[in-house]
């Protein structure tokens, strides 16, 4: 259980569509035991991955695309009306007319739209109005160290005999805008879709180094983020991206990783309204407000929508005492907060 | 009572470290080399096929350094290996799979497949099992043996079976762009990286004024002519220096060790075969193998060959030669010795 746990340092994310990001991002739960392993142990087990692939491969190849225009790239429709993720080096200056290469050859005009260079996100939309294959993109977060993933792309470019092309590897790490996975990239590749066992997007292909466990995908999580800008054909530059996070500045002082029922506090900053209120590493948080927390993006979501002053209801599961109850909390200004101790936490994770 | 209670008070603290290690751990940590696609934990799960891989493939030696894998296809000592990887009028050697030492003899090649046919002695390893049915596609599980670890590398049949064209031989040279059609010859400009018209000693300002026959007036003309022969075929030239007209026999080189150096994606890839184009089919999968491994046999889970690793592309490709061309070709070279 200790490997699915994720953590996060304090700087809370917020991101423009939280109705969408709030969607519980649990940890997927495949019936063959091989999902649930440390590493394959026998051949039944690689087949069991091979077999899970290749009942998704099809539709995701489907809804995989060639896009031409600033070079050849990658990417993949998320809706049926042709919303295009790919990277933003491939995407390229919004507005700019671009073609879009279905599996077969079909041609389809397309028209960049925003980008971050941050992230190196994209997107493009079909302008050629039709009923396009795509895919499902999964909840930010939901993939995890360890997950086998497959990727899709182009690479080299469009060669209609060889057609896409597949690999299969695991996540190797995962922060909040990066992915590293053992599939191998190379030039044509970027913008095209990372998918987890059952054929959601969780990333686009963005960066390689010179090893083959080097591949650096796009999270969904950085898409959410600019999501709203992007669309509207906005280019988010490095400086931005975090800045431009809302939160109210309510201030808890908890680290604390994902539980199955909730989050789990892992330490108490000094002074924080959290040692204020006697909470120690070990409890369990279940709900604030009454809402259950299903994800650390919930429990993120509803302390930040609050100001410094606010007070929340938390329900916890007290390991020390024993039992469980409701604390009222009143939050702190993160912005005047200064830790007794621990030292200040650093910016970004 | 006290006891118990002191022993709760261990486990809570236990559990609070253990989540605290966890903290730097899940920031800093990756995960464990061992249990990525090609960590050793992943690839053991190949189990016997892997041991087929390992008894069927043997090392083949020039002047002391690796230059490729090769298959033992029976109990005689027959083996096949990549062709173009062995340098003519060479001694080979060979190391077998429990690091016997053996010697290697060239008995005949296929320029078609790229496909050569050894004899080594004395017989060590297995021969290999092959997958007579074309059963895989993209997706299916395959390994090879890699020389470097000296250990299986695994992946999967990446993309659809197919042809791959051949690339004609290169000059390896760069011609004025500003060449006039009316008159005769065209001017190189620059040379290319391992261009074998350099080796030869043409300058640059020398004009071609002829290949072979032909008299050639533009830059078309000359890439036309040059392109009707293949990869290590001598071409003789004709070339203008100021007033003398010179006669040159070049070798042409293949193009993939010429202009690979000028390609971004192929520097993103590290070594890749200088011969790596001109298969009437192959399998294409993904392992990360080096040039050095190629004549390995390809297997799949069941511990068959589906074919022998001929060709490494680019970071993401490798091309097997499949069962059916394989068989084909041994026939073919072992007529040819007759």
């Amino acid at each position: 259980m200790w490997q699915t746990l994720t953590v996060f340092i304090f700087i809370g994310l917020f991101f423009t569509n939280s109705e969408n990001v709030i969607s519980s991002p649990a940890k997927l739960k495949l019936d063959h035991p091989v999902f649930q392993k440390k590493a394959p142990e026998n051949p039944s087990d690689l087949i069991a991955i091979e077999k899970q692939v290749r009942s998704v491969l099809e539709k995701s190849k489907n809804a995989t695309v060639c896009i031409q225009g600033n070079g050849s790239g990658s990417g993949v429709i998320i809706s049926e009306d042709g919303l295009v993720l790919t990277a933003g080096h491939v995407s390229g200056e919004p507005g700019k007319k671009i073609d879009v290469l279905l599996q077969d050859g079909t041609k389809l005009q397309a028209k960049a739209l925003g980008r971050s260079s941050a992230a190196d996100s994209g997107l493009i939309q079909i302008t050629k109005k039709g009923k396009y294959p795509f895919v499902e993109v999964a909840p930010p977060a939901s993939v995890f160290k360890g997950d086998w993933i497959y990727a899709i792309g182009h690479p080299g470019g469009f060669d209609k005999e060889r057609g896409l092309v597949l690999r299969v590897g695991r996540v190797i790490h995962r922060s909040t805008d990066t992915i590293q996975t053992d599939c191998k990239l190379i030039g044509g590749d970027s913008g095209g879709p990372l998918f987890d066992m059952i054929g959601r997007v969780v990333g686009i292909h963005s960066r390689v180094s010179m090893k083959n466990e080097q591949n650096f995908h796009v999270t969904v999580r950085a898409f959410k983020r600019d999501w709203e800008r992007m669309k509207k054909g906005n280019i988010i530059s490095l400086d931005e991206s975090y800045a431009k996070v809302e939160r109210k500045g309510g201030f808890l002082g908890i680290k604390r990783v994902s539980h199955p029922k909730g989050i789990l506090v892992t330490g108490v900053i000094g002074n924080s309204p959290a040692a204020l209120a006697k909470l120690r590493a070990g409890d369990v948080i279940t709900h604030i407000n009454g809402v259950k927390i299903e994800s650390l993006n919930l429990f993120r979501y509803l302390v930040n929508k609050n100001g410094p002053g606010d007070k929340i209801i938390l329900k916890t599961i007290k390991r020390w005492e024993g039992g469980s109850g409701k604390i009222e909390v009143t939050l702190a200004n993160r912005n005047d907060f200064i830790p007794a101790k621990p030292a200040p936490l650093p910016k970004e994770g | 009572m006290t006891t118990q209670f002191k022993l709760t008070i261990i486990a809570q603290i236990n559990l609070v470290l253990l989540v605290g290690t966890l903290n730097a751990q899940d920031f800093l940590d990756e995960l464990p080399t061992s249990r990525r696609l090609n960590g050793k934990q992943t690839t053991k799960a190949f189990g016997e096929a892997g041991d087929n891989a390992k008894r069927s493939t043997i090392t083949v030696i020039s002047n002391d350094k690796a230059i490729a894998l090769a298959t033992i296809i029976d109990s005689d000592g027959y083996c096949i290996t990549k062709a173009s990887e062995l340098e003519e009028n060479t001694k080979f050697l060979g190391i077998g799979p429990n690091s016997e030492e053996i010697s290697v003899n060239l008995l005949g090649t296929d320029k078609n497949t790229d496909l050569a046919l050894l004899k080594i002695t004395p017989v060590v390893g297995k021969p290999v099992k092959w997958q007579e049915s074309e059963n895989y596609s993209q997706g299916s599980w395959v390994c090879a043996m890699n020389h470097q670890s000296n250990a299986l590398m695994i992946g999967v049949v990446s993309a659809k079976s197919r042809n791959i064209k051949g690339r004609s031989g290169v000059l390896g040279v760069l011609l004025d762009p500003k060449d006039d059609p009316e008159k005769l010859g065209v001017a190189i400009v620059e040379f290319g990286p391992n261009s074998p018209a350099q080796k030869e000693g043409i300058f640059k300002g020398d004009l071609v004024i002829r290949v072979e026959e032909k008299e050639i007036m533009s830059r078309k003309d000359l890439s036309e002519e040059i392109k009707k022969f293949a990869p290590m075929d001598e071409v003789n030239l004709k070339i203008l220096r100021g007033e003398e007209g010179i006669p040159f026999s070049v070798r042409l080189n293949y193009m993939s060790n010429v202009f690979d150096m000028l390609d971004r994606n192929q520097k993103m890839s590290g070594l890749t075969s200088k011969r790596k184009a001109g298969f009437s089919n192959v399998i294409q999968h993904e392992i990360p193998l080096q040039p050095v491994d190629m004549g390995a046999p390809l297997l799949n889970l069941e511990g068959l060959a589906v074919g022998i690793n001929i060709a490494r592309s680019d970071r993401v490709t490798t091309y097997a030669l499949p069962y059916k061309l394989v068989k084909e070709s041994i026939t073919k070279i072992q007529a040819n010795l007759k």
